[in-house]
């Protein structure tokens, strides 16, 4: 059985918001949830140079997601294929799940008064598709599917990068 | 639901998109993993399209202005009596004060070029109000000066990226941003000037922070040290250009410790970045908007043009390529039908004016001195002069209410279409057939032809600017040699790459010749067919006898920002502040795009970078207001306190409007850095350029 993930490398993030656009589209979200956000970390100093870090954050499917258990209705279920949904139906709004997550990726929807996060794109997955945010992202800096085909990807592109 | 192919028009791009329909409605676009510019990727910009489409905000009726300019008093009006009102106030006005007293101006938005210049040489003037004079004109017209052509950057095949002045990843980025991307992902150097800390400085090997307007001193500092280390390509230096000698003994006193002090940037570091860009092969030049600021834009660029020069990168791969356009730049501009009165056009900018005459600025300040003949009348086309054009509260504004006519023909309601007699509800590049040329864009490779086909039918009452024109024109008994936009495009289709008429380019899409490097060997740039460059002397400029006969100099010289804290010392006391004006957000497109609650979500207000340490001295913090004022006006913007900025260097936010706000001065200035810009002399000789990104100012916290 496949594990779908999602993960970002945050080198090769420039900052072009193109991710949170697709996603906000593809799920028709209003203003307020941000299941994918690039949050800027510095400018600092770091060794005497400058640094600058993008990191995109959005919901990483945990394996044994901290949200869920935080949920007093059970409306967090991961599936047998790894990705974390919250059940619309089921949630009441308590926001509980939202300081449970340790990565703080989890929003609240302001429409329908329920939590709110990153569903992977499940849809689109489900068509052998990429996740919005990963087809359109500028740099190829987030990477989706089957968590050891996302983490092949991920040290291809390192060493090609680095060259080591 | 159905899905038809189509192409993004939100920026210049034309990136090839999937358009998802459902009941005549654009619900959805994604990027076309086919199309050959943007592989399935699209900005941010693009992938809000629906929200610009649908807007509930758009103009969706034409409107004729009832009480005073401004006041924001309206009637809806039928398209007949529209544009019979401009036609009968045309010929009034040009019955009255002659034939140049109307003129008219498209802006950046929904590319209009190849119908608005056509348009107005067969109404009869020269000019045409828009930017140019600080944004592609400098960059084309220093290329053809110096080499014939503009030698347009060529990343896919670089070992080494000189990107000066440009945050190309968030502007300009299809497919340029991405071609980037992808040499820096093989391994391709990357060394950026900018005083910012961009996301592409921060990725950069090295990051050269300049005093803001100092280019030129830098790149002179570059030329120096190339040419005393011999880092230069000799065989081509001697074989290909024009005035090696006389550039050398130049640029001999330009050392890097001459430029250390001019332009903060350290003597070695300047040595270390020259010495890995002259090393590393092929290496591309990169220029950003930014080098066309400033009185002195035709010797910046012509500088920096000469690193390739000398280099022996010049139309080699990975270099700097001297690319056939898919389209001629004179067909696109509609040179062959110049009007008779094209030298009388406004501005006595000899490098402008041969190519897209006039600056905004000359235009303004013919209406208000009516110096040279009376200009009375414009039709302005995705224009919103009042935000985009410098100093917009004592110029622009004054100028603009001084107009007997204005008529403005927009998306959205902006700060200049309140301003007009008659306001024309436009197509977005969705409802309408147009083509895209990013061959004319400085720095598309490769340079194409695209078609762009209607995807939805016009929302409302808007209507394409094309047909607008045709219709303006028969109403005047003139003819715009097209009956209908179709009739237009194959006519421009025919004359390009494409090859055939509108409808079977858009079975094809996409068009560009094959492309040949090294031309000047085999005689591909000379219209004689001869080896060499289409220049005077055959070779590049590198000292040009044309600039010489324009009484231009013809070696490129630092020239003082006019309003610095070393050329107006006094002045800086009150204004200590070196301003810069040149971010720009990834999610607008010039003045567009605020209405798009996406994309405003993410950048929801203008804000001004600050250094700690000025911050403190200020007593300002991160997130406050604050006023940023010159001595032209001001206006309020948000402090972002980061360390990626020089302590005596603000860089605000441009091309802003907020157009939620209540009364009309709030909606056009309260965060307008144009407030603050200047339109007045010393302006480029060339190109009439105007310093928008080196002034002088104050700052302080505002209450909110």
């Amino acid at each position: 059985m496949k594990k779908f993930t999602i993960a970002a490398d945050p080198e090769l993030c420039f900052d072009c918001k193109a991710c949170e656009v697709a996603c906000k589209q593809e799920h028709n979200l209003p203003v307020g949830p941000r299941w994918i956000q690039v949050i800027t970390v510095g400018p600092r100093m770091v060794g005497g140079k400058l640094k600058v870090d993008f990191v995109p954050k959005m919901c990483v499917h945990c394996a044994n997601p901290p949200c869920a258990g935080a949920c007093p209705v059970d409306a967090i279920q991961r599936r047998e294929d790894g990705i974390v949904l919250i059940d619309q139906n089921l949630c009441n709004g308590c926001m509980a799940c939202l300081p449970a997550c340790p990565f703080a990726v989890i929003s609240f929807d302001p429409d329908t008064q329920r939590a709110s996060k990153c569903n992977l794109c499940v849809d689109r997955i489900e068509q052998g598709l990429q996740p919005a945010c990963v087809k359109h992202c500028e740099a190829g800096a987030l990477f989706a599917g089957d968590a050891n085909t996302v983490a092949q990807e991920m040290r291809k592109e390192r060493a090609q990068r680095s060259g080591v | 639901m159905k899905i038809v192919k189509g192409n993004c028009g939100l920026c210049q791009g034309g990136c090839g998109v999937l358009a998802y329909i459902e009941d005549g409605r654009m619900v959805k676009v994604e990027g076309d993993p086919d199309f050959p510019t943007n592989h399935g990727i699209l900005c941010p910009k693009g992938l809000a399209s629906v929200q610009l489409v649908n807007s509930p905000h758009r103009l969706k009726y034409p409107l004729k202005r009832l009480g005073e300019r401004g006041e924001g008093k309206w009637a809806r009006i039928t398209w007949d009596e529209a544009l019979d009102t401009i036609a009968a106030r045309v010929k009034e006005i040009r019955a009255k004060y002659g034939p140049l007293s109307v003129a008219g101006s498209c802006g950046t938005g929904r590319p209009l070029i190849h119908h608005d210049r056509r348009f107005l040489n067969i109404l009869g003037t020269p000019n045409r109000l828009n930017s140019s004079h600080i944004c592609y004109m400098p960059m084309l017209g220093a290329g053809i000066v110096t080499f014939g052509r503009f030698p347009s950057s060529d990343f896919r095949n670089t070992n080494c990226i000189l990107n000066w002045g440009s945050n190309v990843t968030h502007t300009r980025r299809m497919g340029m941003g991405l071609q980037l991307i992808d040499a820096w992902k093989r391994g391709a150097k990357l060394i950026t000037v900018d005083p910012l800390l961009t996301p592409l400085a921060s990725k950069s090997d090295i990051w050269l922070q300049l005093r803001p307007g100092t280019d030129c001193a830098l790149a002179l500092a570059w030329l120096n040290v190339i040419i005393q280390e011999k880092l230069y390509d000799q065989e081509f230096v001697s074989r290909w250009t024009h005035g090696f000698d006389r550039l050398a003994a130049h640029v001999e006193p330009f050392t890097p410790e001459w430029a250390e002090p001019i332009t903060w940037v350290p003597a070695d570091k300047i040595r270390q970045a020259a010495r890995l860009y002259a090393t590393t092969s092929p290496a591309t030049l990169y220029p950003g908007v930014s080098v066309e600021f400033g009185p002195n834009t035709t010797g910046t660029i012509r500088a920096l043009l000469f690193l390739p020069a000398l280099t022996g990168n010049i139309d080699v791969p990975g270099g700097n390529v001297l690319w056939q356009d898919a389209i001629p730049m004179g067909t696109l501009y509609s040179m062959e039908d110049k009007p008779a009165t094209w030298d009388n056009a406004l501005g006595d900018y000899p490098l402008l004016n041969r190519l897209l005459p006039t600056a905004g600025h000359a235009g303004w300040r013919a209406v208000l001195t009516e110096q040279r003949y009376p200009l009375k009348a414009l039709l302005f086309h995705a224009n919103n002069a009042i935000v985009g054009h410098e100093n917009s509260q004592n110029f622009v504004y004054k100028a603009i209410m001084k107009l007997e006519f204005l008529s403005v023909m927009d998306l959205f309601m902006t700060p200049t279409a309140e301003l007009a007699d008659i306001v024309l509800p436009a197509s977005t590049p969705y409802e309408r057939d147009n083509i895209f040329t990013p061959n004319a864009e400085k720095n598309y490779v490769p340079p194409a032809i695209i078609s762009a086909p209607k995807v939805v039918e016009p929302l409302w009452e808007s209507r394409d600017d094309g047909e607008v024109f045709i219709d303006i024109l028969k109403r005047l008994g003139l003819d715009y040699g097209a009956e209908t936009v179709k009739e237009r495009l194959d006519q421009l289709c025919l004359k390009s790459a494409a090859g055939v008429k509108w409808e079977e380019f858009t079975k094809m899409g996409y068009a560009s010749y094959p492309q040949s490097f090294r031309k000047y060997e085999s005689g591909g740039l000379r219209p004689d067919g001869k080896p060499g460059f289409s220049t005077p002397s055959g070779k590049v400029e590198l000292y040009s006898s044309e600039l010489e006969k324009l009484e231009i100099d013809p070696l490129p010289l630092h020239k003082e920002p006019p309003e610095s804290p070393v050329s107006q010392p006094e002045l800086a006391r009150t204004y200590p502040l070196i301003l810069t004006t040149g971010i720009r957000s990834p999610v607008y497109y010039h003045t567009q795009y605020r209405h798009i609650p996406w994309l405003r979500e993410i950048d929801p207000e203008p804000r001004i970078r600050i250094h700690p340490e000025t911050a403190q001295k200020y007593g300002i913090q991160d997130g406050d207001s604050v006023y940023i004022e010159s001595q032209r006006g001001k206006c309020k913007q948000r402090a972002m306190v980061t360390l990626g900025i020089d302590p005596r260097v603000v860089m605000a936010d441009a091309s802003w409007w907020l157009p939620e706000k209540a009364t009309r001065e709030e909606r056009a200035w309260e965060v307008n850095i144009n407030n603050l810009t200047d339109s007045e002399p010393p302006h480029d000789p060339g190109f009439g350029s105007t310093s928008g990104r080196s002034l002088l100012c104050k700052i302080y916290k505002a209450s909110e």
